[in-house]
Formats: C-alpha cells, structure tokens, sequence
C-alpha cells in the first residue's frame, strides 16, 4: 500500500493508496477491500472510524489533466463515488479500469470518496467494440439510491455517447454552457449552441440542470434584486426602458444572454429580436414589456478590465438608472433611491462550482426560463 | 412570517425568482455589549461568515454599543482579531472584511443613561441616509440580565422601536437567561410586552441554531419510519444528556448565581426535549412549532412538592478535584468566585415523566454536568426488547440481548446512530449490538454554519421557530422552580460529591437502577 498526499483547496486530500489498476468485474470488490482496511487502519489508531457515506455518482468524461484534480478537489468537499471514462487516442483498444480511494478532512468531518477511472485507448475496432461497453461498466458502479449527475467537463455534449445513454437515467445534469465550442471570433455561433440544451431540457423536464454560467451569475442576480427590496420601490422594473450589459469576455456571451434571459423571464418580456446596433461592437434587441411597451436590450465588450462575463449591468426607466459594476474585488452597487454600496467578491474554482452545482443552488427552476428566454437573443431558436 | 419579508416576496418580481436565498431586507444590528466576549467570539465572527456566503442583506451596518471610548477604528480593529481568531473560515480574507469593516460603528454610551439612546437614535438615522438600511433595526443584548429592563426600557422611550406592523421592523434579541425563576421570568415578560410585541421579540437559546437540534424535526416529520414506534408503545425510556468536560473556565462569579440546573437544564435541554417529544406541527412555521413544544412543558409531570419526595427524583452533585482526560483539575469550591462552601450544583440529573397520551408511563431521564469525562451532548432513545428472545447470546454475552438504541448525538460529532442486534458470522445464531451511522461530516464534509449564524439571520428574516417564546419560558421555569425551591431549602450534606472526570455522583447512578436502568456508557 503506498499513501501519498496533497494539499487542494479546503481541504488535505489524503490519497490513501496509490491508484490501482483493476479488472472492470472487479472494480466493486477492490474499492469494497480498501475501504475496509482504512476502516481497520482507522480502529487500530483508535481514529474516527473511516466509512463511505456518498452523496453522489459522478459520471464524467473528459481529458485527465482536466478531470483529475478537478475530482480531487471536489472530494475534500463532498463524499461522491466519481467514474471517469477517459478516451484516449492512443493505446491497444482495450478497456481498462482503475481504482483509488479519497479520504479528506480530520476527525468528524472525514470525507470518504472513490474514483473509477475507465480508459480506451486507441481508434480502432476493438476500441469502438470497448467504447460500446463502457455505459455497461459505469451502470454497475453506480451506488444505488444515491443521486447520479452527469458532468461535461468541458465543452457541453449534447451528442456525447455517455449523454445518449445517461441522459434519462441521471437526475442532475452539470455543464457550463460558456464552453459551447465556436469557430468564430464573435462567438455567435458557438451561442446557437444553446440551441441544443434548450432541447435537452424541453425533451427532460425533470433533469434538474445546473450550469456554472449561471451559478457565477448568481451574486448579480441577487444584488440586482437587492435594488427593488423594501424600502425601493419595484415598480420601475415593470417599466423598464433600456438594459445594458457589458461583458469583460471575448467569444461566447453566455453569461450576459443569461442575466437578460433572468431579467426577461421575471419581467415577462416577449418577442425579442435583434435590432441595429448604435454603436459597432454592440448588439442590440428589443424585446416587448408586459405592458406593451419596449424595452431595448445592449450587450457590449470591454476586454480590458476584469474577465467576468458581466462586469456592468446597467437598467434604466426614463431618467431613472440602476447599475452594478464589477471589478476584480467588489461588485459596485448604485441605485437612485440609496447611497452606492459595494460587495466583495471572489473567484471560485471549477472544483467549488461543481460543489455548489451538486448542492441546493444547482436546483434552480428559474433556469430554463432565463435560458429559453437567453436562446431567443442568441438567435439559436425563434418563438 | 413577518410583513416586511412577505411584501419582498411578493412585490418584487426579481427577488421572487430568489426566493430560496433568505436574504433579509436592508437593516442596521445594534449590538449592546460591544466590547464582551459574546461579540468577539460569536456574533461579529457569526456575521463575517454570513458576509462570506452571502446572505447578509445588500445594505447592513452594525453598531456596538458599550462603555468604553475606542471609536469606530478602535471597534474594527478588535472585531478584526475576533474574526481572524473565531470565524469559521480563516483566516479571514482581506477584500471580504475590508467591504464588511466598512459597515462597523461603534457608539459609546451608558445603558442607563437616556442621552446614549438619543445619540444613537441620530446615529441610526445617519446610518441609513449613507448606508440605505432603510429604517429596519436589530437590537441584540448582549449584556447582564439586570440591564435587558434598562435597554428595552430605554429603547421604547427614545422612540427607537416601531411597534407597528407597518413600516420599517425593529426586532430585539434578547439572550439567556431569560429571568432566573418564573416570577423574574413573568416580570421581564412584562417589560417586554409594554415596549415590544411578542412577534418583535427573539429569545435566543443558540443550541436551536445547531444544526442536529434543527435536524431533530427534520428526522422525525420528513421520515416515516420513525414516527409510528416515536411513543409509550416501543419506547423504553429517553436518556438526555449535556456533559461538558470543563468546569466553570473562570466564570465561578456567574455560575454560583445560576448553577447547573438554571444554566442547562431550563433552556438547552428543556428545549431538546420539547423537539424529540412534541406533536407534529401544522407547519414548519414560528407559532406551529412553538405550541407544540409549549405543549410538552405543560404536560411535564410537577416535581413532588415535598422535597424529601423530590430528592427521589432528582439527584445534584458538585465537583471535587480530579483529572479529566488526563489533566489535574481542582475542585469547584477553589474555583476563582466561588464560596469555600458553595451548595451550588455542578451536576444534575433527574428523573421526568411527560403526562399525555404519547409518552404516558415513558421516564425520561436528564443529566447536565461539568467537569465530566467528556463533552457530549445526546439524546438517547431505548426501545423496549422484543417480547420474546428466540436467539441466545451465545458470542454476544451480556450485550447479546441490548436493546435497539436510536442516538442522536448533539455535539461533537454530530450524528445519528441506530444500534440493532446482528448475527455474529458463523455456524451459530448468536448475536451482537452494532451500530449503523449517520455521520454529518462524513456526509456532508465542511463544518456546518455555527448557531450564531443561523439564528441571526432568521432574526433578520423575521423568522421566529428558533427562537423561544414567551410563554415558553414561562412553562419552564414553572417546572425547574419548584427543584430550585428544593435545593434552596435543603442543603447537601455530601457536596463536593463527585470528582471532576467521573460521570457524576453514585447517587445518579442509584436513580436509574431503581428502575432496573443504567446510564449509557458515552
């Protein structure tokens, strides 16, 4: 037995034995055997006993360099039993399997997780033949009654054989829809992308999906809500006349689309279509208020300040103007009714996101609306 | 729920979509008792957490408020250490505390005088010109009993607190104890209740905050296995226990004024009891919840009037020198501030029966101490055996025939674990208690919100469940004064009469074996 150790975000990842490769009809018995003598190992110094107590299935594929530490870190926060399937381009086209247990954190908080990894490699026939075996592999591992997402790490895949297979079996699906592959600069076409979740999540109604996008959107949701709590009045936002967004990314304008998909949903706007642009560089929509009138709809970029996706939102009801402003510390807030504040804020890891993705946050039923709302602006569906 | 949080719900479409946040409307906390312990440890670090995850309002300012001149800065400072030394997660990070600093103000007063109330009032008011907190107000008292009269008092009279439903909330925090017997109780009631209307009003008892206290609910009404054997039918008797294994840490000046009985048993554990006994709720809401538990007090069986008869019921110990986990301790009567011959109780344990339907004939039994073995703090349900044994013991020996036992462990390691009869492996039929676990860290990993936290933010929220009513505290003390009347009455002979790091004096032991009963071995 070998241990080795590394010190990842919370908490210290005490990888108790090193990974091992085993035989894929073997997989439950090995991870069953290790967990027992850390159990034992445990009782023998007398330390809190050592147990496996998942939370979730983990279904992942993706690049190891990515995937590794990303379940790494992800175990110090959350006892999962993470199945890898990494598909390699070289190799003999067998199917390989391998083991390793995670126990993180000290004393009562000792988190205990497993990571199966499942390898192709190669492009042949006997790799094709294995790839078709490996939804089988995974089906086996997973806990039972415990909750199963299903994770793109990286771009979203919607066509993905494992999301074929797994999709109506999961209850969570994660992604991050900022990742949806563009070839041009603009990222325009890599936005009609959202073409394809929106489906998914038409075809799943019950797939609860959790989008990092729009989980880092979440503290400008709530700031921006913060502008009309008592004592401010709310009924502005019923009138509202123009919103702006600037975003501090290039490419793909997830994060903007969303926050207007948000303001839309709530609001009960309509009918948005892409109108002429004021400036060069914007993109402009108008959309149709609740109460008939209109409300115009600008996404601009500023790539040299902070890289967020949002780094202004600006509301404006006639000469009245809210706006929230980001910089690499602080959220800005002005409002016309109350001294301007600021909040702090800070960056997460991936790994931090998949946590709250996997917890209350990634249940968020104003998601699909914002998102349907968010396609319609993208132009990847018509109403 | 309050007004203020449900026209937030329902007028502002945007927080509608956020309504699973419990983000609080715009408000400004008033600490009294700035400078004492209870804010360095808990709440201004309680507050940072919140600041951290998001969930203080978008506009919140806190004012301390204590005797001593050290000015906005000087307050920031210490709170920065408290921070850095107390907060859950540290150490603390500079861009978060620079944006929480930036919202701390210190206000130096006399709580007896009228002008801190006036100055303060105008402070308030400048407050929430510069940071938009809108009028609402928290007031939190952190300070000795015989100043919360003085405070509110104060509070009503400098037009400080809006009794109205309309407009901006005021809302008082009012830590324990509340009162020191139920005469004391009903008169701080009454001041209350001249200034403040019930719903205003929120008692604290932070072991509500504690998340296995919370989950106590949660077990018993989201699940639906538990509750039909919850009753006289399958319950033997329910042990409850609060060990702490330190002895009063320099604070022998209050204790001697309160002992174990007062400090523990009227407000923590009186509340686990009313959780794991009380009738299901109509709803998760303050008022639902609080009759129910008012209920279980009310059905508590009265202590004998006599004490000879009370003395069989109720046992008390206080500490002699010992070792507790290997380390030499003295005995409470040299403890700093307290008497050579202190009769003040160190242990209690008692016998209690609750006369309704559901736990008709069911003992419940309750020890609190100090300088114990070790820190524990559970609620032990034992079911009765089954009627008939069909296996021997065989390998199991005497453990062969325990009986299932459901603990729900408060602190530390908080957890919930079932101990049921297995078969050994092997050719035979014998049998051996095991446990199956439930473990919150292993569960759920990081460390879970400390009380403070949660309790602060129903506050803000408007949230009363966890907070302990009136009427409440009132039906407690009703019970605990008539023991207390016993001990005042009848001096202990034997005190000190047990050493610190023993699990109380032999006589605690004698008051279950009369029952054919023992203590769990924790």
């Amino acid at each position: 037995m070998t241990a080795s150790g590394a010190k990842d975000g919370g908490g210290i990842v005490a990888r108790m034995e090193a990974r091992t490769e085993v035989a894929p009809d073997r997989i439950e018995v090995a991870l069953a055997q290790r967990w027992r003598q850390l159990a034992e190992a445990a009782a023998e110094r007398r330390g809190p006993p050592i147990t496996r107590a998942f939370l979730w299935n983990l279904i992942l594929s993706g690049e190891p360099a990515v995937t590794r530490p990303l379940v790494d870190e992800l175990a110090a926060e959350l006892p999962t039993r993470a199945i890898v399937f990494h598909r390699l381009d070289a190799g003999a086209g067998a199917l390989r399997s391998f083991v390793e247990t995670k126990v993180s954190g000290s004393g009562a908080h000792t988190v205990g997780s497993d990571e199966v990894t499942i390898e192709v490699g190669g492009t042949d026939e006997l790799a094709r033949a294995a790839i078709a075996r490996v939804p089988s592999v995974i089906r086996s591992l997973l806990v039972p009654d415990a909750l199963t997402a299903l994770v793109w790490v990286g771009a979203p895949a919607s066509r993905d054989h494992l999301t074929r297979v797994f999709l109506r079996d999961v209850d969570r699906l994660i992604l991050d829809s900022r990742r949806l592959p563009q070839s041009d600069p603009s990222g325009a076409d890599g936005e009609l992308g959202l073409k394809d979740m929106l489906a998914i999540a038409e075809r799943h109604p019950r797939l609860e999906i959790a989008d990092l996008a729009w989980l880092g959107v979440s503290p400008l949701r709530g700031l921006a809500a913060s502008l009309f709590d008592p004592p401010s009045d709310p009924s502005p936002l019923f009138s509202l006349d123009e919103v702006r967004v600037l975003s501090g990314v290039a490419g793909v304008q997830v994060r903007a689309l969303l926050i207007l998909g948000w303001l839309g949903a709530r609001l009960g706007w309509s009918a948005p279509r892409q109108v002429r642009a004021e400036r060069e560089g914007e993109r402009s929509f108008l959309a149709t208020r609740a109460d008939g009138g209109e409300v115009r709809l600008v996404l601009s970029t500023d790539l040299s300040g902070v890289r967020h996706g949002v780094r202004r939102l600006e509301l404006a009801a006639g000469a009245r103007r809210w706006s929230l402003n980001r910089d690499s510390e602080k959220i800005e807030v002005c409002s016309p009714d109350r001294p301007p504040h600021a909040h702090p804020v800070r960056s997460h890891t991936i790994a931090e996101r998949l946590a709250e993705a996997l917890g209350r946050k990634g249940r968020d039923e104003h998601y699909r609306p914002a998102l349907a709302f968010a396609a319609l602006l993208a132009g990847a569906v018509s109403e | 729920m309050d007004d203020s949080v449900a026209n937030v719900e329902l007028k502002n479409p945007l927080r509608d979509g956020l309504r699973g946040e419990r983000i609080s409307a715009p408000c400004a906390m008033v600490i009294f008792g700035a400078s004492g312990d209870l804010t360095k440890r808990k709440l201004v670090p309680a507050l940072y957490s919140l600041a951290r995850d998001r969930l203080l309002p978008s506009a919140f300012s806190v004012v301390g408020v204590a005797r001593r001149d050290i000015g906005d800065e000087g307050f920031r400072g210490q709170m920065k250490e408290s921070c850095n030394q107390f907060a859950r997660r540290r150490p603390i990070e500079d861009a978060l505390w620079t944006g929480f600093a930036e919202g701390l103000f210190y206000h130096q007063g006399n709580f007896s005088e009228p002008a801190t109330y006036e100055t303060l009032k105008q402070r308030l008011l400048e407050l929430d010109a510069q940071r938009g907190t809108g009028g609402n107000r928290i007031f939190y008292l952190s300070v000795p009993p015989d100043e919360y009269p003085i405070i509110i008092e104060a509070l009503g009279k400098a037009g400080l607190i809006n009794r109205s439903k309309e407009g901006p909330f005021t809302r008082v925090i009012i830590e324990k104890p509340f009162g020191h017997d139920l005469g004391s109780a009903q008169a701080l009631n009454h001041t209350v209740h001249e200034t403040l209307r019930e719903d205003q009003t929120f008692r604290i008892d932070h072991y509500l905050g504690k998340e296995t206290v919370q989950n106590i609910l949660v077990f018993r009404f989201a699940n639906s296995i538990w509750e039909p054997l919850w009753n006289s039918k399958y319950v033997d008797h329910v042990q409850l226990t609060v060990a702490e294994a330190i002895g009063v840490e320099g604070r022998g000046g209050y204790f001697e004024g309160s002992g174990i009985l007062r400090d523990m048993v009227q407000n923590h554990m009186f509340q686990f009891l009313c959780m794991m006994a009380m009738e299901p709720p109509v709803a998760f809401e303050a008022d639902a919840v609080r009759d129910e538990k008012l209920k279980v007090l009310r059905s508590l069986r009265p202590m004998p009037e006599d004490p000879q008869a009370l003395f069989r019921e109720v046992v008390r110990g206080q500490y002699a020198a010992g070792s507790v986990a290997g380390q030499e301790r003295i005995g409470y009567r040299h403890e700093k501030g307290v008497a050579a011959d202190s009769k003040v109780e160190t242990f209690v344990a008692m016998r209690m029966y609750i006369d309704n339907w559901r736990w008709a004939g069911v003992p419940f039994y309750l020890r609190a101490g100090k300088s114990l073995p070790k820190r524990v703090s559970e609620i032990a349900i034992q079911f009765k055996t089954p009627p008939h044994t069909l296996f021997p013991g065989g390998q199991g020996g005497s453990r062969a025939h325990e009986p299932n036992v459901l603990n729900i462990r408060i602190q530390p390691d908080e957890g919930i674990a079932l101990k049921f009869l297995s078969k050994v492996p092997g050719p035979t039929m014998d049998t051996v208690p095991v446990p199956m676990e439930f473990r919150y860290g292993t569960s759920f990993g990081a460390e879970p919100p400390e009380a403070y936290e949660r309790l602060i933010l129903d506050c803000m929220l408007g949230d009363g469940t966890l907070f302990t009513r009136g009427d409440e505290v009132e039906a407690s003390w009703r019970f605990i004064d008539r023991i207390q009347k016993a001990f005042a009455v009848s001096s202990p002979s034997s005190f000190p009469n047990y050493a610190a790091g023993a699990w109380g004096p032999e006589a605690a032991d004698e008051l279950l074996a009369r029952d054919g009963r023992a203590w769990r071995r924790l």
